[in-house]
C-alpha cells in the first residue's frame, strides 16, 4: 500500500466506522470508487469487528493526572476535583441525563487489572447500590472508560465530621444525635450484610441541615477484593486492615473478618471523639497504637470532658470494648440506648447549634502525627501491592523503637534485621559506612541514635528509596515485633508486618519470620526467598546478647577502628561459641591490623561453622578463608568474583579483591579497577579510597593516586592507612617535607605510628643512612609492641635483619632476626627472616624455615609463588648454581611483581631482584641488567625498600660484566649519589665505590 | 553535587516550550534515562500487569521530573510526547530482551511475569514486539497516525490530551485512532497467521 493509498482507505475506512454496521453497506457503495478500495476497507472493518474489543483500548502507559473540567466519562461530566485518598480521585461531576451532580470516585488505574476482577468488582457495587438509607450516601453507578474505572455516588453536600469537628467537642446533645444517625446507617447496611469496615470521621458527611451521611459503605471490601488478585498466599494480618488505624477494632488488627460489631466498635471511637475532641488512643506510632487498640483501655470520657453523661460514657466503653462478644452486638442495639438519651426535642436542638460558636482548639501536634501515621498506614492498606522495591532501591534500617525496658534489644534487633535483609541480593542496604558520612554531613555525631526522623533524613539524603522502621514492646509476657517499610520520599508506607514471640529466646526466629514476610511485600520473589532463607538463629546466633556485642563491635569498627572492634567480637565468641560470623569478623579485624596468625586462627574457625550462615556470609567467609588461612588466591578470587555476581550492590567482594588478592597477584591495574568498583558501590567507605590510592601508587599513577585522596576528604572520609599512603607518594616525589609531615602525623597514636616510623627506617635506609634506619626500626617495633601488635613488631625486626644483611652486616642481621622468629610464626615475617638468613649466609637455617614455611602453606600462593622460589633460588646462588636459582625463580613468573598484600609496602620484587643476582652470578649480563632494570620501573611496586636502592647497584654491576663502562658508570653513580650521605662503614657502600673507582 | 535530573529536565521542558528546539534535542537523553532508571524499577520484579506498572513507571519518572515546578501544560504535552517515544523503546526492548533471554521458548508477551514465564493461556495479550514492528509500517505509509499511536498507547495521553501534543481536534483523533487500530487489528492478525 502506498501512503497516498492508506489516506483514501483510511478516509472510507474512518467514515465506515462512524456508522451503525447496517449502514455501512449504503455508505460505501458511494464512498468506494473501486472495488480493490471496498475490498481493503472492509477487511479493515472485519478486522475491527472481529478481534477482542480491548485491543488497545488500554494504553500500555497512562497517567493518572486529574481528569480536567469538562472529561466525560460514560454519561457523566467532570466539573472539578474534591478529593483524593487511599482509593482514588473523587470529582464532582454532572450527570446530565437526570441533571443533577454526582460524586466520582475514579479508581487508581491498574486497581481492576483483569476482566474477572472487575467483573467482581462490579457485582458488589451494585450490592451496595442496593443500600437506600437517608443517612446512607448511595452508590448509583459503576463505570470504565478506556481503561480507567470509576465508582458513581451520591453528591453529599457539607462537611466531613472530621473537618467540622476538629479536636473541639460537640455539646452531648448533638453529639447524641449525630451518633444515633450513623447508628441507624449502620443498622440499614448490616441488615443488607454490609459492613462498613472503614468508618471514621472523614467518611461521615454533616450536611446543612445537620444530617449525616455514611460514605464508601464497604468499599474497603470490595476494594481490597479487587486486590486480592495480587497475592494468594503468605498474606497475613494486613489483609483485613483496610480501615484507618486510630478507628480500626481489635480483631482488624488481628486479621480476624470483619463483622457489624466491628462497625460498632468504630462508632465508638468516632462517638469518643465528638464527645471529647481526643480519640480514644493517643499513642503516636502505628505500632504503639496498634498495641493500644489491642491490649489497653481507653481513658474514660468523662476524664477528659467531664460534662459527658455516665450514660454516654458507657455506651462508648461498650462500643470499645476490645471483644465483640462485650459489644453492643448490633447497631440497632447502640441506637436504642442512644435513643433513650436523646430527648425528643434534640434535633431541633441541635439544628440550632451553630458550629461557628463551637471552640475551636488546635490539633495537638501528636495527633497530628497519628494521623500522619494512620493515613500512611491506610495507604499501605489499600496500595500493599503497587509500590514495591526493585534492585534498584536502597534501604536505611531505623534504630528499633525499644519499648521493653530492655536494653539487650537495643542495637541487636536492627544488626538481626539487617542480616536477614542482607542475604539477599533482591535488598540493598545503606552501608553504616554510609549513614555514618551521613550523620557527619547533618552534623550529628556518627554514632547517633537512628530514629525514624533521623533515618528517613538518612535515607533522602543517601538517595534510597526506603526506611525501615522497626519496634518491640512487650505484651504481657509476649514480644511484639514490627517492621514498617517507609518510602522516605513521600512518607507513604510500603509494606508492614507484626509478629509476636512468646518469650524473649523467641525473638530472634519472630524477627526471621518477619524479615521474611517483609521482603515478600516488599516484591522478593518466592524463589528468591526459598534460596535466601536461612534463619536469623541458624545463620548468625541464637543468643540475643552475642548478637549485641557483634552489633556494637560492628558500630565500633565502624568509628573507631579495627583494634578498638576486637573485644567486642570477642565477647560475642564468649556468649556464642559457635557465632561463625563473629569468627570472621574478628579474623578480618586481626587481618586489617596485620597479625596475620590471629587472623588466620579466627577466619579458620568461622570456616568450620560455615554451615550456619547465611548466603552472604557464606562468601564472605569462605573469601576469607582463601585470602587469609590457606592463602590461595585463585581461589579467593574465583570466590569473590562469584560473590560479586550474586550481590552486585556488595562492595566487599571487590575490596576483597582490590585490597587483598590482586596485590598478591601483582595485578595492580586489577586492584585499580576493583578499588574504583568498591568506591563506586560504596563511596563512603574509608577502605575504598585507600585501596585505589594505594594502587594508583603502585603503578605509578601519582596524580590519580593524590585525586582519590583528595576524593576521600572531600566525603569528610579519613583513615591512618591514607597517611601511609601519603607517606609513600612524598617519597616517590622525594619530597622529604611531606614525609616529615605524615611522620608527624602518626607520632603518639598507638598502632599508626610504628608504620609511618619503619617506613621512615626504610628511606633512611634507602640513601644508606643506616644508623638513622636502625633507630627508626627500633622506634617502630617499640610502638607496635605497645599497640600490641606483635606480630607486626617481629616483622619489623626481621625487616632490619634484611636490610642489614643486604648492606653485608650478616651479624647484625642475624641478631635483628633472632628477635624476631622467636617471637612469631607469622608467614610473612618468617619469610623476610629467612631472606635475611639466606643473606646473611645462614643456608642451614634457611631450609628449615623453608620447610616450615612449605609445610603450613601448601596451597598459599604467595609462598608456592613468590617466597619460597625466591628463598631456593638465594639458596642456590649461593651454592654457587645460578642456573638452579633461575629455574627456582621460573615459578614466580606470574606473581613476580605481587607482594603479600595490598596494604604494606614491605616484600615486593625479590624474586625480580635474586633472579638478576642469578644472572650476574651465571655471567648472563645483559639478563641481568633487565632484571634489575624491572626493579628500577617499578618504583611504586618497590617504594623505599632498601633492594630499589641496591638495584642501581647491580644495574652497575650487570653493565660493567657486560663491558659497558659508559653505562656501568652511570649506574653506579646514581647509586653513590643516592647515597652520598650514607654512613661510611657499610661494606655494600665500601664495596661500591672500590668497584666504581676501578671503573674509572 | 550533582543536580537532579528532574530539576534539569523541568528547564528545558520550559525552555523547550518557549521555542528552543535545542532544549528538545537535550531532553530526549535525559528523559530516556529517567524513564529508563524507573522503567528497570518496575520491570525487573513486578506482577502479571505490565499495563499497571507502565503506567506507573511514566507517572513515576514524569512526576520525579516535574515536581519541582510543574511547568505549563504546553510543556508538558510535549514531554509526553517524547515520553511516550521512550517508553515505546524501552518496552520493546525489553520484550525483545525477553525473547533473547528464553531463546526457543515462547514468543514474548507483554504480561509475561519474569519470574513465572508464561502467561496463562486463556489470557491474549498484546505481543508488543509485533506491535511495534506493525507500527513501525503504519508510520511508513502515515507519520502522523504512527505518532498518534505512540502518543495514545505508549504515552498514554488521553484523545483530549493528544489532541493538544498534535494540534489537532479530538474528533481527529478519534477517528485516527479507529482507523490506525483497526489497521494495526489486521497487520497483527496476518502477522500471526504467517
Amino acid at each position: 500500500m502506498t501512503p497516498e493509498r492508506w489516506q483514501e482507505v483510511k478516509k472510507a475506512l474512518a467514515g465506515a466506522l462512524e456508522r451503525t454496521p447496517a449502514e455501512r453497506r449504503a455508505y460505501l457503495d458511494q464512498a468506494c470508487a473501486d472495488d480493490s478500495l471496498r475490498r481493503e476497507v472492509e477487511s479493515l472493518i472485519a478486522a475491527h469487528e472481529q478481534g477482542d474489543s480491548s485491543f488497545m483500548e488500554r494504553p500500555v502507559a497512562g497517567n493518572n493526572e486529574a481528569l480536567k473540567p469538562g472529561t466525560k466519562l460514560g454519561p457523566y461530566e467532570i466539573l472539578s476535583r474534591l478529593g483524593a485518598g487511599g482509593m482514588g480521585v473523587v470529582y464532582r461531576a454532572r450527570d446530565a441525563r437526570l441533571e443533577r451532580d454526582v460524586a466520582i470516585k475514579v479508581l487508581p488505574l491498574g486497581l481492576l487489572a483483569d476482566k474477572a476482577t472487575r467483573k467482581r468488582f462490579r457485582k458488589e457495587a451494585l450490592a451496595l447500590a442496593k443500600l437506600n438509607h437517608p443517612n446512607i450516601a448511595a452508590v448509583y453507578d459503576v463505570g470504565e472508560q478506556e481503561g480507567t474505572d470509576y465508582l458513581v455516588m451520591e453528591c453529599v453536600p457539607g462537611r466531613s465530621l472530621a473537618e467540622e469537628a476538629g479536636s473541639s467537642s460537640l455539646p452531648e446533645k448533638e453529639a447524641v444525635e449525630l451518633g444515633l444517625q450513623i447508628a441507624t446507617a449502620l443498622e440499614e447496611a448490616h441488615e443488607h450484610g454490609i459492613v462498613h469496615r472503614d468508618l471514621k470521621p472523614g467518611n461521615i458527611m454533616v450536611t446543612p441541615k445537620r444530617q449525616v451521611k455514611v460514605l464508601d459503605f464497604g468499599l474497603a471490601k470490595i476494594l481490597r477484593a479487587a486486590d486480592d488478585s495480587y497475592s494468594t498466599e503468605s498474606f497475613s494480618q494486613a489483609r483485613d486492615m483496610a480501615g484507618t488505624l486510630p478507628y480500626m477494632a481489635p480483631e482488624q488488627l488481628r486479621g480476624e473478618p470483619a463483622d457489624a460489631r466491628t462497625d460498632v466498635h468504630a462508632l465508638g471511637a468516632v462517638l469518643f471523639e465528638i464527645v471529647t475532641g481526643q480519640r480514644p488512643y493517643r499513642e503516636e506510632s502505628v505500632f504503639q497504637l496498634t498495641e493500644a487498640i489491642l491490649h489497653r483501655q481507653p481513658v474514660t470520657p468523662r476524664a477528659i470532658n467531664a460534662r459527658a453523661s455516665p450514660e454516654l460514657e458507657r455506651i462508648i466503653l461498650k462500643c470499645l470494648e476490645k471483644e465483640r462478644e462485650n459489644r453492643y452486638q448490633s447497631a440497632k442495639e447502640i441506637g436504642v440506648d442512644l435513643r433513650r438519651l436523646s430527648a425528643p426535642s434534640v434535633v431541633t436542638v441541635a439544628t440550632a447549634v451553630h458550629p461557628a460558636s463551637r471552640r475551636r482548639v488546635v490539633l495537638p501536634l501528636a495527633s497530628a502525627l497519628v494521623v500522619a501515621l494512620a493515613v500512611a498506614a491506610g495507604a499501605y492498606f489499600y496500595f500493599h501491592r503497587a509500590p514495591k522495591l526493585t534492585e534498584k532501591d536502597s534501604i536505611v534500617l531505623a534504630d528499633f523503637t525499644n519499648t521493653t525496658g530492655d536494653p539487650v534489644f537495643d542495637g541487636t534487633l536492627r544488626q538481626g534485621l539487617s542480616v536477614q535483609l542482607e542475604q539477599t541480593p533482591f535488598l540493598q542496604l545503606v552501608s553504616d559506612d554510609q549513614i555514618g558520612q551521613t550523620l557527619r554531613l547533618m552534623e550529628k555525631p556518627p554514632d547517633t541514635r537512628l530514629t525514624p526522623e533521623v533515618a528517613r533524613e538518612v535515607c533522602q539524603r543517601t538517595n534510597a528509596t526506603t526506611e525501615i522502621e522497626g519496634s518491640i514492646a512487650t505484651l504481657g509476657n509476649q514480644y511484639v515485633l514490627g517492621l514498617n517499610a517507609v518510602n522516605c520520599i513521600s512518607g507513604e508506607t510500603l509494606a508492614g508486618e507484626q509478629v509476636t514471640a512468646n518469650g524473649k529466646e523467641k525473638v530472634l526466629a519472630a524477627l526471621t519470620t518477619g524479615a521474611a514476610e517483609l521482603r515478600s511485600k516488599l516484591g522478593e520473589s518466592h524463589a528468591s526467598l526459598e534460596k535466601f532463607d536461612v534463619p536469623l538463629s541458624q545463620a548468625t546466633t541464637s543468643s540475643l546478647e552475642a548478637l549485641k556485642a557483634l552489633s556494637s563491635g560492628y558500630q565500633v569498627a565502624g568509628t573507631s577502628g579495627s583494634a578498638a572492634a576486637i573485644p567486642f567480637f570477642k565477647h560475642a565468641i564468649q556468649l556464642d561459641p559457635n557465632f561463625a560470623m563473629a569468627y570472621a569478623l574478628l579474623g578480618r579485624m586481626y587481618g586489617d591490623i596485620k597479625e596475620t596468625s590471629m587472623s588466620a586462627d579466627y577466619t579458620r574457625r568461622a570456616y568450620e561453622l560455615r554451615d550456619r550462615t547465611s548466603e552472604r556470609e557464606n562468601y564472605f567467609i569462605a573469601a576469607s578463608f582463601n585470602m587469609v588461612v590457606t592463602g590461595n588466591m585463585e581461589k579467593a578470587a574465583q570466590t569473590c568474583e562469584l560473590w560479586a555476581e550474586a550481590y552486585p550492590r556488595s562492595a566487599d567482594p571487590h575490596m576483597f579483591l582490590g585490597g587483598i588478592i590482586y596485590p598478591v597477584l601483582g595485578q595492580y591495574e586489577k586492584a585499580v579497577d576493583e578499588g574504583r568498583e568498591a568506591m563506586r558501590l560504596n563511596p563512603d567507605a574509608a577502605l575504598a579510597y585507600y585501596v585505589l590510592m594505594y594502587h594508583y601508587t603502585a603503578v605509578n599513577r601519582l596524580d590519580e593516586a593524590m585525586a582519590t585522596y583528595q576524593q576521600a576528604l572531600e566525603h569528610e572520609l579519613n583513615h591512618p592507612t591514607f597517611h601511609t599512603g601519603l607517606y609513600m607518594i612524598a617519597f616517590l616525589q622525594n619530597d622529604a617535607a611531606g614525609m616529615a609531615q605524615q611522620v608527624a602525623w602518626g607520632a603518639g597514636k598507638p598502632g599508626v605510628e610504628d608504620v609511618l616510623l619503619a617506613l621512615d627506617a626504610d628511606t633512611a635506609a634507602y640513601s644508606g643512612r643506616l644508623s638513622a634506619a636502625r633507630e627508626f626500626s627500633r622506634q617502630a617495633v617499640d610502638s607496635a609492641d605497645r599497640a600490641d601488635k606483635t606480630e607486626t613488631a617481629a616483622t619489623y625486626s626481621a625487616l632490619s635483619g634484611l636490610r642489614e644483611a643486604l648492606f653485608g652486616n650478616a651479624d647484625e642481621a642475624r641478631q635483628r632476626v633472632a628477635l624476631a622468629v622467636g617471637r612469631t610464626t607469622s608467614r610473612d615475617a618468617e619469610y623476610t627472616a629467612a631472606l635475611a638468613l639466606a643473606y646473611a649466609g645462614d643456608d642451614r637455617k634457611v631450609q628449615v624455615l623453608i620447610d616450615d614455611l612449605d609445610k603450613r602453606f601448601p596451597e598459599s600462593t604467595i609462598v608456592q609463588f613468590n617466597y619460597l622460589p625466591t628463598l631456593r633460588a638465594k639458596l642456590a646462588v649461593s651454592r654457587g648454581n645460578a642456573s638452579e636459582a633461575i629455574e627456582s625463580l621460573r615459578a614466580t613468573a606470574p606473581y613476580e611483581l605481587g607482594k603479600a598484600s595490598g596494604t604494606i609496602y614491605w616484600g615486593a620484587l625479590y624474586p625480580i631482584y635474586v633472579r638478576g643476582e642469578a644472572y650476574l652470578a651465571a655471567h648472563q649480563a645483559s639478563e641481568a641488567a633487565a632484571e634489575l632494570q624491572k626493579i628500577l620501573d617499578h618504583r611504586g611496586i618497590v617504594g623505599n625498600e632498601p633492594i630499589g636502592a641496591l638495584a642501581h647497584l647491580g644495574l652497575g654491576r650487570a653493565y660493567a660484566l657486560e663491558g659497558d663502562t659508559a653505562k656501568a658508570r652511570t649506574a653506579y653513580k646514581d647509586f653513590l649519589t643516592l647515597w652520598q650521605d650514607a654512613d661510611t662503614d657499610i661494606p655494600v657502600f665500601q664495596q661500591a665505590k672500590a668497584e666504581y673507582a676501578k671503573l674509572q | 553535587m550533582c543536580p537532579e535530573p528532574s530539576a534539569e529536565i523541568s528547564q528545558l521542558l520550559v525552555n523547550w516550550g518557549l521555542g528552543d528546539q535545542e532544549a528538545r534535542d537535550a531532553l530526549i537523553p535525559l528523559i530516556y534515562g529517567e524513564l529508563r532508571r524507573v522503567a528497570r524499577r518496575h520491570l525487573g520484579h513486578e506482577r502479571r500487569d505490565h499495563t499497571l506498572q507502565s503506567a506507573a513507571l511514566v507517572n513515576e519518572a514524569y512526576l520525579r521530573m516535574v515536581r519541582q515546578e510543574p511547568p505549563q501544560w504546553q510543556n508538558r504535552a510535549h514531554f509526553f510526547g517524547v515520553a511516550a517515544q521512550m517508553m515505546r523503546h524501552i518496552l520493546v526492548d525489553h520484550a525483545r530482551n525477553r525473547v533473547a533471554a528464553k531463546r526457543g521458548g515462547a514468543a514474548p508477551r507483554l504480561s509475561l511475569d519474569p519470574e513465572i514465564g508464561v502467561a496463562p493461556a486463556e489470557k491474549q495479550e498484546l505481543d508488543i514486539v509485533a506491535l511495534d514492528s506493525a507500527l513501525n509500517k503504519l508510520t511508513a505509509l502515515d507519520p502522523e497516525q504512527g505518532r498518534l499511536i505512540e502518543l495514545r498507547f505508549f504515552g498514554g495521553l488521553s484523545i483530549e490530551d493528544t489532541a493538544v501534543v498534535m494540534s489537532i481536534s479530538p474528533a481527529t483523533v478519534k477517528r485516527e485512532w479507529a482507523t490506525a487500530r483497526a489497521w494495526l487489528r489486521r497487520e497483527l492478525k496476518r502477522d500471526a497467521e504467517k
